[in-house]
């Protein structure tokens, strides 16, 4: 890469995120807000960007699957089930902790 | 007060306490290991129990802890960097910070030929979140899954809180393009 490109691409950068910059402002937009002017570089890069608008639809839908995951534990809906010799197991241990 | 029932839990709670179990931590044996040991733990406090609270919420937070220990234990002494993922951005050489487009996220509408199902999606999350490195999958399911909150987290596991970010941001980058390459097939 030329030198000219370089200090261009530089330039850019101090306005425009990259989509390293961008993918970590997605996640922690997740879990805190940013701030006014991460936001809007933000917003700017994803109107350029179909990959980070991906990214982000795509953190999304693991981010609900997860809450899915604990929704189905909260409504007992429970996919794996102890078999009955791990039970008798645990039922064997609890009464051999208690003797003691 | 409410009565104990120790020889009763396995019946009542075990599968839930299971299923909890194995979602955290992304293996049958070692959620067994853990539910064995709610329980005994619980039988040793029993005495703490006072009957204001149902005894699976009681038992759910010992096994809330156990699981906080089990990571707690395993990223102690971890590097952040202990992994060969390399971050899907191009380097010095390229659009510096720019995706790679090889491993630039894919379409997923358009290029999966069967329908979207909770269930195999779920299982290929688990299968990717047990691939990613220790101290990564512990930030990930404390603080995404559990919902802790950062302090409490790097207190648990020791790192400070931008270190989280970037751990956290590593984890999403790798557990996406894993969940990619097997659910893409």
């Amino acid at each position: 890469m030329s030198d000219l490109k370089k200090m261009m691409v530089k330039g850019m950068n101090r306005v425009m995120l990259d989509c390293d910059t961008a993918t970590l402002l997605i996640t922690k937009n997740e879990f805190i807000s940013l701030s006014c002017i991460e936001k809007i570089k933000l917003r700017m890069h994803l109107m350029g960007c179909k990959y980070c608008r991906r990214f982000k639809k795509q953190s999304n839908e693991i981010s609900l699957q997860i809450h899915q995951l604990n929704v189905d534990l909260q409504n007992a809906e429970l996919k794996l089930h102890l078999s009955e010799e791990q039970k008798k197991r645990m039922r064997n241990n609890i009464r051999s902790a208690s003797q003691n | 007060m409410t009565a104990i029932n120790p020889e009763q839990w396995v019946e009542r709670h075990g599968d839930y306490l299971y299923n909890y179990a194995v979602s955290r931590v992304q293996s049958k044996e070692t959620a067994e290991d853990l539910v064995q040991d709610t329980f005994i733990s619980a039988l040793k406090a029993k005495e703490n129990f006072r009957g204001e609270s149902a005894e699976l919420t009681w038992l759910m937070a010992i096994l809330k802890r156990k699981v906080i220990d089990f990571y707690r234990k395993r990223s102690s002494n971890k590097e952040i960097a202990a992994s060969n993922f390399s971050k899907p951005f191009q380097g010095e050489e390229g659009m510096t910070g720019h995706w790679i487009m090889e491993r630039a996220p894919k379409d997923w509408q358009k290029e999966t030929r069967s329908p979207f199902r909770n269930e195999e999606f779920q299982r290929i999350m688990s299968m990717c979140l047990s691939l990613l490195p220790e101290k990564w999958r512990a930030v990930f399911v404390l603080r995404v899954m559990e919902e802790i909150n950062s302090d409490e987290v790097c207190k648990e596991i020791g790192c400070s809180s931008s270190n989280l970010w970037v751990i956290l941001h590593r984890a999403r980058l790798k557990l996406r393009e894993c969940i990619e390459n097997n659910w893409l097939q």
